[in-house]
């Protein structure tokens, strides 16, 4: 408890507060976001995140930075709250360095970061690196990025979870790759979290990984729910939303379509889509609010798109 | 290696065109005017290596892709894509070598007296790279601000490197020589092709000119006075 922040006890706050609902699963924060819990330990998050590949890695270009700082500030105007990052991003941590500070606050950031290095003696070195460089102590979550060194890194997490030096610990895959060796860590390890590729036109992930997460109490990062962008740009470009999805739910954007189907799966904690356009931002985080695809209507979505 | 089949090029681009191609205008914008003098640089680089002074074209040659290394791989590349700083290294290796032989082939260094097929790709390659590629980006409507130019972007730089290397090298040294540039046409014909740049498959022609230039030479005129 002595390692306990004033920011992580305003979010267990939060978190008791969005708790007190009529419905356990999935729960509305003040903005409309919904919120699902991290079944280790209870704690809702907002559904929808914000991944930063590509889109954040600006370098030193200040137009951009602000420009990004902008996305930022409407992600967290909607209720966002989990950031993910990586060391192979580039500059795109630094530039979450550069938006907070600009903003002035990390609230309401839920901050994901990995660790991406094969030498597994540097795991408490490089999650140092990071706090440095996004000014924030300690992460909310530290993942193995793609398994690199996992067994080294995983012992060292473990041990810096339970002195506090990182809230939840997790691991990362993506593209369906090593998903065998990733289901053998989700079954022997204590993790509190899974990053994966799972999407409208990707669900490998369907048939063993996200049963196996609800087994074992694992929170899921649904991550690439555009299928690297071309999959929502050209539905965009050429076709038109089915009438019947704004009449079963509370769907009126291609954004809604494809992030409710993947974040009303019952395994899946939340998706983390990618973009350097508050326009787009506001898309994304709409499809955080309002009623949600049920299992019917989920397979009538994913024949929809498979016909097109 | 089932694991490599799901990869994409863009996969290995961690950054979008717009930021990359502003980062092309920035470090233009930063440089100005010192364009005027690296261009002049390159086109002495090319003259004396035409005329067999291997071993002064080789001293700017190598001054180019050092800085280009340093300034542009190092200094900017480097923070939007982790590998910036490797091949910001092998710019300077790739100096050291040009340097290196341009000494070693100065001791018999020969003007050119006899238009070859080396000799015509190297010289397509030189004007193609300095006084060609700043035309490239207002020809494809990307303005003037976003041209490359050689000496303080990559690209031209390679290519030109390229063509000035079958100027004044033979043998294995033009081998060597080629080595990164070509490297380097390769690498940023790949990104430009993931950011959907239609002057990427210029790169590969540039790659492919050079190596029917050095095979040509390395085969049918290993040893003689002709570029």
């Amino acid at each position: 408890m002595s390692n306990i922040t004033r920011r992580q006890i305003l979010k267990l706050i939060a978190a008791g507060a969005a708790g007190v609902t009529l419905n356990p699963a999935l729960a509305a924060a003040p903005t409309g976001m919904l919120r699902k819990p991290i079944p280790s330990s209870g704690e809702r998050i907002p559904v929808i995140g914000m991944g930063t590949w590509k889109t954040f890695n600006v370098g030193d270009d200040r137009e951009l930075r602000l420009a990004r700082t902008r996305v930022l500030e409407e992600f967290f105007r909607h209720g966002g709250g989990m950031v993910d990052c990586s060391p192979m991003y580039g500059s795109s941590g630094e530039v979450m360095g550069f938006a907070l500070e600009q903003l002035g606050t990390t609230e309401p950031l839920f901050s994901a970061e990995k660790v991406w290095t094969d030498d597994g003696s540097e795991t408490r070195a490089e999650v140092a690196e990071l706090e440095s460089t996004w000014d924030v102590a300690p992460f909310d979550l530290m993942q193995i990025h793609n398994l690199v060194a996992w067994q080294e890194h995983l012992e060292t997490l473990q041990e810096m979870k339970q002195q506090g030096s990182v809230r939840y610990i997790g691991i990362t895959t993506s593209h369906g790759r090593r998903h065998d060796e990733f289901e053998r860590v989700m079954a022997n390890e204590d993790i509190d979290f899974v990053q994966l590729t799972y999407s409208i036109t990707s669900r490998q992930a369907e048939r063993r990984l996200l049963p196996l997460a609800r087994e074992r109490g694992i929170a899921v990062i649904a991550n690439m729910p555009y299928d690297r962008g071309p999959l929502i740009k050209g539905l965009k470009a050429r076709e038109q939303l089915p009438d019947w999805a704004g009449q079963e739910f509370d769907c009126s954007t291609w954004a809604d379509f494809l992030l409710k189907f993947i974040v009303s799966h019952p395994s899946v904690t939340c998706a983390i889509p990618a973009t350097s356009r508050v326009d787009h931002m506001n898309e994304n985080m709409q499809a955080g609010a309002g009623d949600m695809p049920g299992l019917e209507l989920r397979e009538r979505m994913a024949r929809h798109i498979e016909s097109l | 290696m089932d694991d490599l089949s799901t990869y994409a090029v863009a996969d290995f681009i961690p950054f979008t065109a717009d930021v990359y191609f502003r980062l092309i205008e920035r470090v233009s914008a930063a440089w100005w005017p010192l364009h005027l003098l690296t261009v002049a640089v390159g086109l002495a680089a090319a003259g004396l290596a035409w005329s067999g002074r291997a071993r002064i074209a080789g001293g700017l040659l190598a001054a180019a892709l050092a800085w280009v290394g340093a300034t542009f791989l190092v200094g900017e590349y480097a923070q939007l894509n982790w590998a910036g700083t490797w091949f910001g290294g092998a710019f300077v290796v790739g100096a050291a070598l040009v340097v290196l032989f341009g000494f070693a082939e100065s001791r018999h260094g020969r003007p050119v007296r006899r238009i070859s097929v080396p000799g015509l790709a190297g010289l397509t390659l030189a004007v193609v790279g300095v006084p060609g590629y700043p035309f490239i980006a207002p020809l494809a409507g990307r303005g003037w601000a976003r041209a490359e130019v050689f000496g303080i972007h990559p690209d031209p730089t390679a290519v030109a490197a390229l063509g000035i290397a079958l100027l004044m090298l033979r043998g294995y040294r033009l081998w060597l020589a080629a080595v990164v540039p070509a490297l380097w046409c390769l690498v940023s014909a790949l990104t430009l092709q993931a950011l959907h740049a239609p002057w990427a498959e210029m790169l590969y022609a540039a790659v492919g000119v050079a190596l029917v230039g050095v095979l040509w030479r390395s085969l049918a005129d290993p040893g003689s006075g002709r570029v």
